[in-house]
């Protein structure tokens, strides 16, 4: 069977064999093989396997540059981070907001409310609100980038100020009396003065 | 106790895979893994909706008594294919080509087991109701609390309630330790991609594609840099429920169109996309049951009601706490114009190779491949999938209450991300096709006799039902 198949191709590959226009220059038969309803040129018939190791090639070498460069992201990353603790990691990663949760939680029971005044941008105030609300919970934080809020049905009041860097790159953009506020923050019970933020208790119900 | 919490969801998903199916180890793992988190996440939505407390022994109860019927039903056959002597070993291109595909997982891994949780969907949603959920002990907690929250609280629960079985486990919220569960999500997908790809080409070109799958820089993106996120489970349940649909397809049995409904729920009980993907594999499956006799019809029937009975609790438990399943409505607030800047953003991102590499232009290219090589109707199925899904995504946006420049800007790759391993799909069918007719051309070649043989393999096992 194999001598059979031998002998019905050797035409072409003989004609082949004197180079792509055979034999005394005339151009060689396109060497096909039929199924019914379709020809296909037989020198294709590795294209498949060309094809995937040329797209697998390119595609591995367009990957190559941006794992390379994660590489070194990852080194950094391991250089910063290990040998820390959880709590020292968050606190490397995010220092501000995770110390102003620290200073508010040390102030505010797991059940109570905190109302945040916080000198901060607007879109930091936006992060920070949903940030506080993590590493607070299952505390109910409100946030306001303002130095008056209502505080009805909220135990505890805090302050803080961002970083100058922080707001650099997010300005302030509320309104802030500091004046104002420190004589109302002079009425209340501090709890707590953290490195960030200052808690204070509020009488249920006071507004303003 | 986290990765405790981890071998424990593979040992529970184990229990769930039928033992009389043809798969290997990695493949085993992985879909065991997607099993056990899908499962565990719906156990413990059950133990909260009964009202009994997520302890250690509650939560282990049901597995230890499902771990004691399997081993007294199955015994020792309950391990396969795990022991050793039955694990075949690769040839060296085929150890080159798994080398190629861990290296984009041993380049990441570092980065995120290092890194605390800072990603924002990651904590302001996923993380944050995991974290509620186990600190109060239940759902209802945070439910009730709802508006209090910048996060999604109408979104899926698979992540949430997955993670909080790990914060049960370690008795802690260790939201560091816990979002390794982003990088399992992608090892699994890598393992059910090629289960899937290796039924359709030979060894080489099935790691070959995975390698590909591998290094798709979003891919490893959303799996390790927003590890937290659910993108990367969510990708996982569409390439398994897009395998399952097509092989039911091609080849019917009950595993497989188990396996669709199963996986196209669990992709709806992670994100709110799935619920969209779920929607065109029930309608996949329906047709096909309608199109074909099969021999219990009304088993088979049942299993469209999965779907129903995980996400109409979910749909029932949301609605009592007045919550919305998503920021859009679909259909009601369409605006042309919004669609237009969408299509716009999704195709200058899928098209850039910083990105997705070539999977999108791969996609592409396999339509033309399957046009010139007259693929069957069954392939178009998941190419089709892929671009629902695109188009679920581009409906989104132009039915949204969101800033369009900024809500691309923020989810746009990660859209694109969890759709990328699905889309990579129809370019291995059409290499599988190609290289399937080139053998036959190459085989024939060889036994001339044999040149009049007409269908390659694959056709032949139509209506092996």
């Amino acid at each position: 069977m194999l001598g059979a198949a031998r002998s019905a191709v050797s035409v072409t590959d003989l004609c082949h064999s004197f180079g792509p226009l055979g034999a005394g220059g005339m151009a060689c038969p396109v060497p096909t093989f039929c199924r019914p309803g379709r020809c296909y040129d037989r020198r294709l018939r590795r294209a498949p396997e060309i094809t995937l190791a040329a797209v697998f090639v390119v595609w591995m070498v367009l990957a190559a540059p941006i794992l390379s460069t994660q590489l070194g992201r990852s080194a950094e990353a391991w250089e910063t981070f290990s040998g820390l603790s959880a709590e020292e990691r968050d606190l490397r990663a995010d220092p501000v907001a995770v110390q102003v949760a620290r200073d508010v939680a040390a102030g505010v029971p797991e059940d109570g409310c905190v109302t945040v005044l916080a000198y901060v941008g607007a879109d930091a105030a936006e992060y920070y609100r949903g940030r506080l609300a993590y590493l607070l919970y299952p505390r109910r934080v409100r946030l306001f980038p303002r130095s008056r809020a209502r505080t009805e049905g909220c135990g505890h009041l805090a302050v803080f100020r961002d970083t100058a860097g922080n707001l650099r790159g997010s300005p302030f953009q509320g309104r802030w009396d500091q004046g104002e506020l420190d004589a109302w923050l002079e009425t209340l019970e501090q709890v707590h003065r953290g490195e960030l933020a200052q808690v204070y208790r509020l009488e249920d119900g006071e507004a303003e | 106790m986290i990765y405790l919490g981890l071998l424990l969801t593979c040992v529970a998903g184990w229990l769930l895979l039928p033992r009389d199916y043809e798969w290997g180890l990695a493949a085993k793992l992985s879909f065991a893994f997607a099993a056990g988190a899908a499962a565990i996440s719906i156990e413990m939505f059950v133990l909260d909706l009964t009202g009994v407390d997520w302890g250690r022994v509650t939560v282990f109860l049901p597995w230890i008594v499902l771990a004691g019927w399997r081993g007294y039903r199955n015994g020792a056959a309950l391990l396969d294919p795990v022991w050793p002597w039955r694990v075949r070993m690769p040839g060296l291109i085929s150890l080159l080509l798994v080398a190629v595909v861990l290296i984009p997982v041993l380049v990441w891994m570092p980065f995120e087991r290092a890194t605390p949780l800072t990603s924002w969907d990651a904590w302001a949603i996923w993380m944050l109701k995991a974290k509620a959920f186990y600190v109060d002990g239940t759902m209802s907690g945070y439910l009730a609390r709802h508006e209090e929250f910048v996060g999604q609280p109408g979104y899926p629960l698979l992540v949430p309630l997955y993670a909080a079985f790990l914060y049960v486990i370690e008795g802690d919220v260790a939201d560091g330790a816990a979002k390794v569960i982003s990088p399992c999500f992608l090892l699994a997908l890598l393992g059910v991609f090629h289960h899937f790809v290796r039924r359709w080409t030979p060894p080489v070109p099935a790691l070959a594609f995975t390698a590909m799958l591998a290094g798709i820089p979003m891919v490893d993106h959303l799996g390790f840099e927003l590890a937290g996120y659910a993108g990367t489970a969510l990708s996982l349940y569409f390439v398994a429920a897009a395998g399952f649909v097509y092989e039911w397809y091609r080849e019917g049995g009950v595993v497989n169109l188990a396996g669709a409904c199963l996986a196209a729920t669990a992709a709806a009980w992670t994100k709110n996309e799935g619920q969209f993907f779920l929607a065109a594999v029930l309608v996949l499956v329906a047709f096909q049951l309608f199109r074909v006799r099969t021999e219990r019809p009304a088993l088979n029937w049942c299993w469209l009601a999965i779907p129903g009975l995980v996400l109409g609790p979910w749909a029932l438990v949301r609605g009592s706490h007045g919550i919305e399943a998503a920021g859009f409505t679909p259909l009601v607030d369409f605006e042309g114009g919004l669609f237009g800047i969408a299509l716009r953003r999704l195709l200058s991102m899928g098209f850039d190779t910083q990105l997705y590499n070539l999977t999108f232009l791969l996609l592409l290219a396999s339509i033309v491949g399957a046009l010139v090589l007259r693929a069957r109707l069954l392939f178009w199925i998941l190419p089709g999938l892929a671009i629902w899904q695109i188009a679920g995504a581009l409906l989104a946006y132009a039915t949204g209450r969101n800033e369009i420049q900024w809500w691309l800007g923020t989810s746009a790759g990660r859209i694109l991300a969890q759709i990328a391993p699905l889309a990579l799909m129809a370019p291995v069918l059409v290499y599988g096709e190609w290289a399937e007719r080139s053998a036959a051309t190459k085989s024939a070649e060889a036994e001339p006799v044999k040149r009049t043989d007409s269908a390659p393999k694959g056709r032949k096992r139509k209506g092996r039902r």
